[in-house]
């Protein structure tokens, strides 16, 4: 078994309120795991190319799994996916794509350019709250690009 | 909006599991539709509605595949790579779903475009916990239906 360090995930939103909410109810539902922000698209390429550390002082990590806002100033969620699965280095890289309301356009396009998947962000913490504990146990039991075994092998158990 | 009663197909060969995932099913009170196919021949035939899927009336487009590498006829990595260079298909979530844990296996189910890997886990209740994972994941997901 390797050595297991938690879940790492980027966050690239540009929204306060928006970051402010899912970095409280991320908290509650995945406190063993790291979340980093990044607050538009040409800062989430430097920040996954190793050119840009998040908080400005540590030099920033590979993360395991990104969560992309589909609108962002400088490059948009779609053409940060675009860039992430042409580049050899990123390709395999997870991304899920969250949207504020996506029209069946941007669902089709979003899978098109390589969405690991799609969601419309929930209105109200509880749902938001029950969305980030979904998404983070799956990509934990998942087998990530850069792991060589599930970081959690605990399944998600619906009440 | 996220579509919650779509149809999962799964490409699986090994009666043992298919019986696991069909009892797992039958249990459920809220499960979705469930179709398993057997080979990689069968599953592409489904998802493009030919040879005896051909008929509309006996098929559903699935929200999501859950994709075995090891299948007669035509292998998991075939059926992926299929998959996501036509055209009408290439939305489609997959999800591989194997007993496989090797590396190179995990690296090329992304490069050629998976939505996901994961292994199978063994024994039922855990392979009941994978499953409704699964199943919950895309239910809060946004489909390309």
């Amino acid at each position: 078994m390797a050595v297991q360090h938690p879940l790492t995930v980027l966050l690239a939103e540009d929204s306060d309120l928006d970051i402010h909410a899912i970095r409280r109810c991320w908290s509650e539902v995945a406190s063993d795991a790291i979340l980093e922000v990044v607050k538009d698209g040409r800062e989430c390429i430097d920040y996954l190319l190793g050119r840009l550390p998040a908080d400005g002082s540590s030099l920033g990590q590979r993360p395991d799994l990104l969560i992309l806002d589909l609108s962002m100033p400088e490059l948009d969620g779609f053409q940060v996916l675009a860039r992430i699965r042409s580049d050899p280095d990123l390709k395999r890289l997870p991304v899920v794509v969250l949207a504020n309301r996506p029209t069946p356009v941007d669902i089709h396009r979003g899978y098109e350019l390589g969405a690991s998947a799609i969601f419309a962000k929930p209105m109200g913490a509880r749902s938001l709250t029950e969305l980030l504990r979904i998404v983070s146990t799956y990509w934990k039991a998942a087998t990530l690009p850069d792991r060589d075994s599930p970081v959690s092998a605990a399944g998600y158990t619906a009440v | 909006m996220a579509s919650e009663s779509f149809l999962v197909l799964m490409a699986e060969d090994s009666e043992h599991d298919i019986m696991a995932v069909e009892r797992l099913w039958s249990r459920r009170q809220n499960a979705n539709p469930l179709k398993i196919v057997c080979d990689g021949q069968a599953c592409l035939d489904y998802l493009l509605g030919r040879g005896e899927y051909a008929d509309p009336a006996t098929r559903q487009m699935p929200g999501v595949l859950l994709l075995d590498i090891n299948l007669p006829l035509v292998d998991g990595f075939n059926v992926l790579r299929q998959i996501k260079t036509t055209p009408v298909l290439q939305r489609l979530p997959v999800i591989v779903f194997t007993s496989s844990s090797r590396i190179e296996d995990k690296l090329r189910a992304y490069d050629l475009g998976a939505n996901a890997f994961m292994t199978k886990p063994v024994g039922a209740e855990k392979l009941d916990q994978a499953l409704q994972l699964i199943q919950s994941y895309w239910r809060l997901m946004d489909l390309p239906l």
